[in-house]
């Protein structure tokens, strides 16, 4: 099953208020989402406001959820909207929210991305969103190699999956991390959510 | 990524050493999973909430109407002999009457119970 059709099962679950399917919303994304406030708001505490709003807010603002889009997504547009909120509230530092352009995020393929840009608050979020949108699988693979440094046998034994197999999801997860990043429009997510 | 952006062997490496970057630099700080009182006050807003409440299906009748009418034209209009299939649109006809809002008030009824009221 596609996560966007496994979103799409869950949300038409969520929709009729049944409480194990929030309960299971808030286990596969309350984690992600927390990552993701945090790097919108740059504090723990924070992010665990914005984390909680933003899934109160998925609530009454289930109906409009489009079933075509990851869940994950459309939680980060509502997270965004309250971190900026969290910030005014706060009265902290904005930080300018220069856009990340598709054309920067070509550049992952040809050249070693500045410092500058990896660090930055936008990049991590984008990283957090693109990640979670995408099938479990492909999500661990991606970490195991890239964040923990497993080697590929190791990411198959994990996986229950052979060496080949295994070096496709690597492959396919990569290129949709990519497509995810560059297509879906970091320009559109991050001017959309003003400042924090 | 498009196919003519599709890294090629030199440019792989460069390729996951930034996803390397990028992906530890997003991860770096240590997630905070919710509490259960978290939890549990979406689950009681999720549950409590009062959602519009689902309206009596009446275009399922009209639907209903409409299509007995044809039926019962086509039954009539047919030469005398043809009695029994009079009798069969005269059945349908009642059939269709007593059971569509039957049906109707059933839907009704599960999408409430689904939906907590």
């Amino acid at each position: 099953m596609s996560p966007v059709s496994a979103d799409s099962d869950l949300a038409e679950r969520m929709l009729r208020g049944d409480a194990e399917a929030w309960r299971e919303l808030c286990e596969r994304y309350g984690e992600a989402l927390f990552l993701y406030a945090y790097h919108r708001t740059g504090d723990a505490s924070a992010a665990e406001d914005v984390r909680q709003e933003t899934l109160l807010a998925a609530v009454e603002g289930i109906e409009g959820y489009r079933r075509k889009a990851p869940l994950f997504g459309w939680l980060c547009g509502i997270a965004r909207r309250k971190a900026a909120d969290e910030g005014r509230r706060r009265e902290r530092r904005h930080l300018s929210l220069d856009t990340i352009s598709a054309e920067m995020w070509q550049r992952i393929e040809r050249e070693a991305l500045p410092d500058e840009l990896v660090e930055r608050a936008e990049t991590r979020s984008a990283v957090v969103e693109a990640l979670w949108s995408l099938p479990k699988d492909y999500r661990e693979a991606l970490v195991a190699r890239h964040v923990s440094g497993e080697s590929v046998p190791e990411i198959a034994a994990r996986l229950g999956r052979s060496y080949k197999a295994t070096e496709s999801v690597l492959s396919r997860a990569r290129e949709a991390l990519c497509r995810s990043l560059m297509k879906e429009g970091c320009d559109e997510r991050i001017s959309a959510s003003g400042s924090r | 990524m498009s196919e003519s952006a599709r890294p090629d062997h030199g440019s792989e490496e460069v390729l996951e050493e930034n996803l390397a970057r990028i992906l530890k630099s997003a991860l770096a700080v240590e997630a905070r999973r919710m509490g259960e009182d978290q939890i549990g006050q979406v689950v009681w807003k999720a549950t409590t909430r009062i959602r519009p409440a689902v309206e009596f299906p009446f275009w399922v009748l009209a639907a209903s109407a409409a299509c007995l009418v044809g039926l019962l034209a086509l039954g009539w209009s047919l030469p005398g002999e043809a009695s029994l299939l009079r009798w069969f649109a005269a059945t349908a006809l009642a059939a269709n009457l007593g059971l569509s809002p039957v049906a109707a008030l059933v839907v009704v009824r599960n999408r409430r119970l689904c939906d907590g009221r």
